[in-house]
């Protein structure tokens, strides 16, 4: 018996930004060692807010809030930007850099290299605060 | 319209603990000498411990006063009462048969029949830390 896992999709950057023809074109063997390489997993990564912080919205603002005792913040509140409460709010489901990248693009106006570079700064910190943790 | 993107930001307020703890005393208003009359109060402005010409004059009672001996139960202080200031019989400091001492006054409404301001001399047991008053 198999266990039925959720379906769900993910956008994952080709790390050597190879186009879809270009992917389609590679043996089979090739595809294999291109899906085992390092850089493709670390884009293959799916992270997830942890759960022992909150986002409460309170008369129009956004505070982040700990609810963890055992946790860097437990004696502080954390007043996030906008853009904060954006990656928060997709980070509530376990998701790549590049889904959030992608549907930043739909709603930002800034090109994609910049939303990439401020998402990889924030997931990086965030992991090192233990906001943000890797999910399965 | 699309929105413009800021750079991810999180503020970080802490709490930080507040350690310091006023401390609410019980005095009992009393002049130095038992109670003894006076007619001016000076404060320690230049906070030398000496009555001296920098001290401000705060009240004055041509005919005298005395401490209006009633018990304040709320008075909160950072730490026990010390002096800071002067009732005195005179206006100078260096006149002859003027009398001086230390006292510690705070300022406290207690009704019509009570003048605002109150003294105590500090050493003279009539304090006690009272941390249910306040």
């Amino acid at each position: 018996m198999k266990e039925y896992k959720k379906p769900e999709f993910h956008f994952v950057r080709n790390p050597d930004g190879l186009s879809g023809s270009e992917l389609a074109k590679l043996s089979d063997d090739e595809l294999s060692r291109y899906l085992r390489d390092n850089r493709y997993l670390q884009e293959k990564k799916k992270y997830r807010i942890n759960p022992n912080f909150i986002l409460r919205e309170i008369a129009g603002e956004y505070a982040i809030v700990p609810v963890g005792s055992d946790n860097t913040f437990s004696n502080a509140m954390m007043a996030p930007n906008h853009t904060v409460v954006f990656l928060w709010k997709e980070f509530e489901h376990a998701s790549t850099i590049q889904d959030i990248v992608i549907h930043a693009m739909e709603i930002y106006d800034a090109k994609e290299e910049k939303i990439r570079e401020s998402v990889d700064k924030f997931v990086k910190e965030a992991l090192n605060y233990q906001v943000l943790e890797e999910a399965e | 319209m699309k929105m413009k993107w800021e750079e991810p930001r999180i503020e970080v307020q802490k709490f930080i603990p507040n350690e310091y703890v006023a401390a609410c005393y019980r005095i009992r208003c009393t002049t130095p000498k038992g109670n003894s009359s006076y007619n001016y109060i000076y404060a320690d402005s230049n906070n030398n411990g000496v009555w001296d010409s920098g001290d401000q004059q705060i009240h004055s009672a041509r005919y005298g006063f005395r401490g209006c001996n009633q018990w304040h139960k709320g008075v909160i202080l950072d730490e026990p009462p010390t002096a800071n200031g002067f009732v005195t019989t005179g206006t100078s400091p260096n006149a002859p048969k003027v009398q001086s001492e230390s006292v510690f006054y705070w300022y406290e409404n207690l009704g019509y029949q009570y003048e605002d301001i109150h003294v105590m001399t500090p050493g003279n047991e009539n304090y006690e830390s009272n941390p249910n008053a306040s």
